[in-house]
């Protein structure tokens, strides 16, 4: 494990260098699995984020919904690594790759706690790591947790 | 191969003798040995026998020749005074010359001289070739005697080749004419009055030469000497034979070892002789023949065992290669198991993450709407769903056990256990203890943490007295083993089911009362044998039970054998 990155709990890991900013709207989501992005979803309206959530379903998608630039830049991506097309790791090679997109803080969203699959992605500069939890009340406590950090409500 | 190949095999044996010394530095070599240490033995010998024989030779024939002298000159001193006694009395010069005349023949009487016993000189007669006589007859010389000479006596004087013998010329008184001449004139002794009286009338010297006698020991001395040469050439010509005939076989062994240990085994030696060399020059053969046999063997020997190793070495790689085609199929299904736990934990969760919250979601939003039924299947949905996920954690933490690196550091277990219990947090009425002062260890922490854990969370979920207590324990007491232990006063086990706790899956309690997955032990287990370790249980229902594992104190003794790095090497 990088040491710059730091524990907040069991399912939640954090580069430490970011510091805490004010992240604009929108979110963005990417994620290929319904049920979870309704999870995110309802999540976010349980711990009272309001800012506008725009759900991605692979990593091309997410590629395009980036570059397009009709539409702001997301203020943060949480990324799910297995999905069809370009999955999680394959984004974060080429987000890694691509020097506009270092600002935006990338969270990893994993079913997995290998302490890999967290090296490889924190070797490829994510933000941050959160293990999904099959708890849904669980979950909604990460994000309440994320959102103290990122201070993504703050419209 | 054959006999060239086996004398490259001896050159291989005997290296540092064999360079470097050559036939002709052997034969230098051997010039100053044997054959000159006993020739000059030999001649040593020789001569100084032949020396001592003829110092004493020599000297016995002188002192010989010396007496024979003594005694003619005193019998001819004695004689001559005998025959001259009435030339003296009568003072008759003619007659005494006369028989000094006859005496005067012999080779070696160089002068007589006669004189009375006034000291006047009656006769003299001295030999022309006497350089010394004129000197020596001087009267004087004679008077220097100082006492009266009765009997044949050696006057001399050193240094001169002549020996002086004086004798009395004495009468006895009937032979005296003259009675009154007798009175005035001789010099008158007796021992006894009764004896006729006995009178000395004169002095006969006779000069005897020792040039002879000189030249008689000279000669023997010449022939000694001349002797001692030929026995000395003879003794040499002798011993020499000799000598060779010691030396000679000595040196041809020696040669031949010399070319043995050049590597030519067909070297033999021919010596004839039946005394010791010659039986040792026929050991010499048999030791060679015996040498070359055993180097022959040897040689055999070697090839075989070549051959052998040969075989062996093709059977190594062989085995090798299958060796490393076994590992690479070993790593294969390790990345196949990798994939597969991979899968399981994306593939098999996903859904089951989904059909959770869905479940979840209906509970909350349409819960007022199911009757009681509804909601207590509800929770049960939740409940297998969140057990199945349980499960999958389960086999993936059982997967990855021992395939996870873990780095040997030392590992406090004191700390270790402290953190693990704030790890637990326990709950209040539980008393956790530390028995023993826990060693320091070198071992994987995580595998070392795990393995606490499992034991202990097992404890404190087993726990059913008010009072709950648990006891860590180290026993060092083994030469080669820790022995750490956990005591609990929890519900205690059956003995039947001593071995299927530590199964996969196997809970011992209704799921419903403890949502565990029954994997703690199992993973604990695996943790414990690929140390090279073993763990066991003891104990009584309702009592409580003491787990005991003891893995090794030192890492060495049993190889991390599980190790994935060993697999990959």
């Amino acid at each position: 494990m990088i040491q710059k990155i730091k524990k907040v709990n069991d399912a939640l890991y954090i580069r430490s260098e970011i510091s805490s900013e004010m992240v604009k709207s929108p979110i963005l989501i990417v994620e290929d699995d319904k049920v979870d992005a309704m999870s995110i979803k309802r999540a976010f309206k349980d711990a009272d984020i309001t800012c506008r959530l725009d759900i991605v379903s692979n990593g091309e998608e997410a590629m395009k919904y980036i570059k397009n630039k009709g539409k702001p830049n997301p203020g943060i991506v949480f990324l799910d690594l297995n999905m069809p097309k370009m999955n999680g790791i394959e984004f974060l090679k080429v987000a890694n790759n691509d020097i506009a997109l270092h600002k935006i803080p990338i969270i990893v969203m994993s079913t997995s706690d290998f302490d890999q699959e967290k090296e490889e992605c924190f070797n490829l500069n994510a933000s941050g790591y959160m293990v999904k939890s099959i708890d849904y009340n669980e979950f909604v406590e990460l994000i309440k947790m994320i959102n103290i950090f990122w201070a993504m409500n703050k419209k | 191969m054959g006999i060239s190949h086996c004398f490259d095999y001896n050159r291989e044996l005997v290296p540092t003798f064999s360079v470097g010394i050559t036939k002709e530095m052997a034969e230098k070599r051997f010039k100053f040995s044997i054959q000159f240490k006993l020739f000059l033995i030999l001649i040593s010998i020789v001569v100084f026998i032949s020396s001592t024989i003829v110092f004493f030779f020599v000297t016995w024939t002188k002192n010989e020749l010396y007496g024979e002298i003594e005694k003619r000159g005193k019998i001819e001193a004695k004689s001559l005074a005998f025959d001259a006694k009435y030339g003296v009395i009568t003072e008759d010069t003619v007659i005494l010359d006369h028989f000094v005349a006859g005496r005067m023949v012999k080779p070696d009487i160089m002068f007589i001289v006669i004189e009375n016993n006034d000291g006047a000189v009656l006769t003299k007669s001295i030999k022309e070739k006497c350089f010394h006589c004129d000197e020596l007859t001087k009267k004087d010389l004679l008077v220097d005697i100082g006492e009266a000479i009765l009997e044949p006596t050696i006057i001399s004087k050193e240094g001169h080749d002549i020996y002086i013998f004086a004798a009395p010329i004495v009468t006895e008184r009937s032979e005296i004419p003259n009675q009154e001449k007798i009175l005035e004139n001789a010099l008158i002794f007796t021992d006894k009055p009764t004896e006729p009286l006995q009178l000395i009338r004169g002095m006969v010297y006779v000069g005897v030469s020792l040039v002879n006698l000189n030249k008689r020991v000279q000669d023997t001395l010449a022939v000694s000497v001349l002797i001692i040469f030929i026995v000395v050439i003879v003794s040499l010509t002798i011993s020499s034979y000799f000598i060779k005939a010691i030396t000679v076989p000595i040196r041809k062994v020696a040669l031949a070892a010399n070319e043995i240990s050049n590597g030519n085994l067909a070297m033999s030696v021919e010596v004839f002789s039946s005394d010791e060399i010659g039986e040792m020059a026929e050991n010499f053969n048999k030791m060679t023949t015996t040498l070359k046999i055993t180097i022959d063997e040897l040689t055999d020997f070697k090839n075989k065992l070549e051959m052998k190793v040969k075989k062996r070495t093709m059977e190594l790689e062989l085995a090798l290669r299958m060796r490393v085609g076994l590992l690479k199929k070993l790593a294969n299904a390790n990345k196949e198991l990798e994939s597969f736990a991979y899968v399981v934990s994306h593939d098999l969760k996903a859904p089951l993450r989904g059909i959770n919250s869905l479940a979840t979601w209906i509970y909350k939003d349409y819960g007022d709407k199911f009757d009681e039924d509804g909601k207590e299947q509800i929770q049960l949905l939740i409940g297998r769903v969140k057990r199945m996920y349980n499960l999958i954690d389960g086999i993936l933490q059982y997967s990855r056990t021992g395939q996870a690196r873990e780095e040997i550091s030392k590992v406090d277990t004191n700390i270790l256990i402290k953190e693990i219990i704030d790890i637990l947090a326990p709950p209040d009425h539980i008393e956790i203890k530390i028995k023993d002062k826990l060693p320091i260890i070198s071992y994987g922490k995580v595998h070392m943490g795990q393995i606490f854990q499992n034991l202990l969370s097992n404890a404190i979920k087993f726990i059913d007295k008010p009072k709950g207590k648990i006891i860590i324990g180290c026993d060092d007491k083994d030469d080669y083993f820790w022995k750490f232990s956990v005591t609990d006063n929890g519900s205690g086990i059956d003995e039947k089911h001593f071995e299927k706790i530590f199964t996969i899956f196997q809970t011992l309690s209704p799921r419903d009362h403890f949502e565990s997955t029954g994997i703690g032990l199992t993973v604990s287990k695996k943790i414990v044998e690929i140390y090279g370790g073993s763990i066991e249980v003891k104990s009584k229902i309702g009592e409580g039970s003491t787990f005991t594992f003891s893995v090794p104190k030192d890492l060495r003794i049993k190889a991390y054998s599980n190790d994935p790095k060993d697999k990959e090497s």
